[in-house]
């Protein structure tokens, strides 16, 4: 597929105006941002082909978290950028990392998740979630450089019900 | 009360240290699920705790290289054992252990000698104390107390209780916070926690006190769950290292440095303090794995504090990440938690934007003004325990904006 065709299927446009010349991750940043608030992405004109292309590629190789997807985590439940499925089952996390790299999610409360990594579905080391007392606690996902996407590595969390925030202060525990 | 040094300490240090450590047993908690069966086995550990190597002087020194401002420790826990020489009862490591003295004088003293709060646990519940009683706890005792005695037990129980009470806060100077815990096995009326506030208000005005005492706490005490609502006014949001607050030789489960600092940074950003728990052995010693933690925590600490210390929170949605604010509001401080050699956005207004730097160091970082927003280029070198913090300066306050 060329680029122009994954661009239109993912209501992209390449805007007539210039801007700042943005690079491959950039773009990406800024298309899950625009996701994320529901807006239209537009690519300034003076982009470097090589680059709208990478981004382009990228898109269309992870396309799953691209598809009809929406808002996802506030930063205080993941401090990192996400989106959504529509139907609120999968969340897909972006890492932009090169190094190893601990994931933390906060008081996802349902209890099956399948957690890997796109667009294969290798695993991921999990860590322990404690979760005592009234939240789930922290879900934590230790990524390693061998394993990681140069551009951006996505996490996709499924669960079989829509996915349920812990929504609260934190609490003492009475039970041990 | 609330004191101004509370809000802005950002660390303390939890110390579960009592008899359990000398099995390593669950503190407390083993005996409860059946006290015919195993109370007795519980506090025979008493006749083990010898604390030959307590030294709360290099405790001292090394919670403060850990960028801890005060520490909290466990001078009676619900087991009823006091570390403290108490009048009022004969169960306490000075008359019935092998240690033989008060551990929490020296405990005082040394963290006043390194500029530390004193923060001293006390759990209002005693499950060896025999007039102690709940529904939950002695239920058929508790009835009799309750409907036949008119409540003498429990009255004698609170004496005993406001007597120990008041051993340690005018045996050990002054005493900056007191924590704490068990409040939940009796009503607040039963406890009369609004006479207790009162009570300790005018004892002690300037000791600060946690949530656990009914609904008369100075602020919220979130434990193990991060919260992902912010509590309202102050908070400490306490956590163990492993997955157990005192020591207990199988729990391996410890928190990498990585994860520590992380947690560390994301309570900063959301306002709150962490109060992070370690569990001595019981000779006084502290894990080697808990104590790596605590001084890697000081590496991270100390390198980025402009971030940590005399900041304010921040809450627009500017940055993927932590972040806090300068009172002045001319500096932003950024905490990336992804090791990345790309470009990050700060959604700010480029043009008021004069420079960023790297905290740690104060070395400028590259960066690309765009419209309402900057790039700002990382690379690996610059994280500490994979958490980077850069600051953004800017020509005005910034705060205006939002």
């Amino acid at each position: 597929m060329n680029t122009e065709k994954i661009l239109a299927s993912f209501s992209i446009e390449v805007s007539e105006k210039e801007g700042m010349a943005y690079t491959c991750d950039q773009m990406l940043r800024l298309f899950i941002r625009a996701k994320q608030k529901g807006e239209k992405f537009f690519i300034p004109a003076n982009c470097q082909k090589d680059e709208v292309d990478k981004f382009a590629e990228f898109i269309n190789k992870y396309y799953k978290a691209f598809t009809g997807t929406v808002k996802g985590l506030d930063n205080d439940w993941f401090a990192g950028e996400s989106l959504m499925s529509p139907d609120k089952k999968e969340l897909f996390l972006f890492v932009f990392a090169c190094d190893d790299t601990p994931v933390m999610v906060k008081g996802i409360k349902n209890k099956k998740k399948d957690i890997s990594l796109l667009p294969d579905g290798r695993s991921v080391a999990l860590g322990s979630s404690l979760g005592l007392g009234e939240g789930p606690g922290s879900l934590w996902m230790f990524l390693k450089k061998s394993e990681l996407d140069p551009l951006c590595t996505v996490i996709s969390i499924k669960c079989s019900d829509a996915i349920e925030l812990y929504k609260g202060t934190g609490a003492p525990i009475t039970q041990n | 009360m609330m004191q101004p040094w509370f809000q802005e300490a950002k660390l303390g240090i939890f110390i579960h240290y009592g008899i359990y450590s000398v099995k390593g047993t669950a503190e407390s908690w083993y005996f409860r699920s059946s006290y015919l069966t195993k109370y007795r086995p519980y506090m025979k550990q008493i006749k083990g705790f010898t604390a030959k190597n307590y030294d709360p002087e290099y405790w001292a020194k090394l919670f403060k290289e850990a960028g801890a401002k005060y520490a909290v420790l466990t001078t009676k826990h619900h087991d009823g054992v006091a570390l403290f020489d108490t009048k009022f009862s004969d169960l306490s490591v000075v008359k019935k252990s092998p240690a033989k003295r008060d551990l929490v004088a020296p405990y005082c003293d040394a963290l006043r000698n390194n500029d530390l709060k004193v923060g001293l646990y006390f759990t209002q519940c005693d499950w060896s104390a025999k007039d102690y009683t709940a529904k939950t706890w002695h239920p058929v005792k508790y009835f009799i107390d309750t409907y036949f005695l008119n409540k003498k037990h429990w009255k004698m129980f609170k004496q005993f209780h406001r007597s120990q009470l008041t051993e340690i806060l005018t045996n050990y100077g002054k005493i900056d916070l007191l924590w704490f815990d068990g409040d939940w096995e009796r009503s607040q009326a039963d406890w009369d926690m609004k006479g207790l506030k009162q009570w300790l208000t005018e004892k002690s005005p300037e000791t600060v006190i946690n949530s656990r005492i009914g609904s008369y706490g100075d602020y919220a005490t979130p434990e193990q769950q991060m919260p992902t609502v912010r509590p309202d006014g102050s908070w400490e949001y306490c956590m163990t290292i492993n997955n157990s607050w005192g020591y207990q030789p199988e729990d391996k489960n410890f928190k990498t440095p990585e994860q520590i600092v992380r947690i560390f940074s994301e309570i900063v950003s959301m306002g709150g303090n962490l109060l992070l728990d370690i569990g001595p052995k019981e000779d006084g010693t502290i894990l080697p794995e808990q104590e790596d933690v605590l001084r890697r925590l000081g590496e991270f600490s100390k390198a980025n504090e402009k971030a940590i210390w005399g900041t304010d929170t921040f809450d627009a949605d500017v940055f993927s990440g932590g972040k806090t604010i300068s009172r002045d509001g001319k500096t932003l401080y950024c905490f990336s938690y992804e090791t990345t050699n790309k470009t990050v956005p700060v959604f700010v207004p480029a043009d008021k934007v004069t420079d960023v730097t790297l905290t740690k160091n104060g070395n400028s970082l590259q960066f690309t003004k765009d419209e309402d927003k900057i790039w700002v280029k990382l690379s690996p070198e610059d994280y500490i325990y994979d958490t980077a913090v850069f600051s953004v300066n800017f020509s005005e306050d910034i705060r205006e904006e939002k």
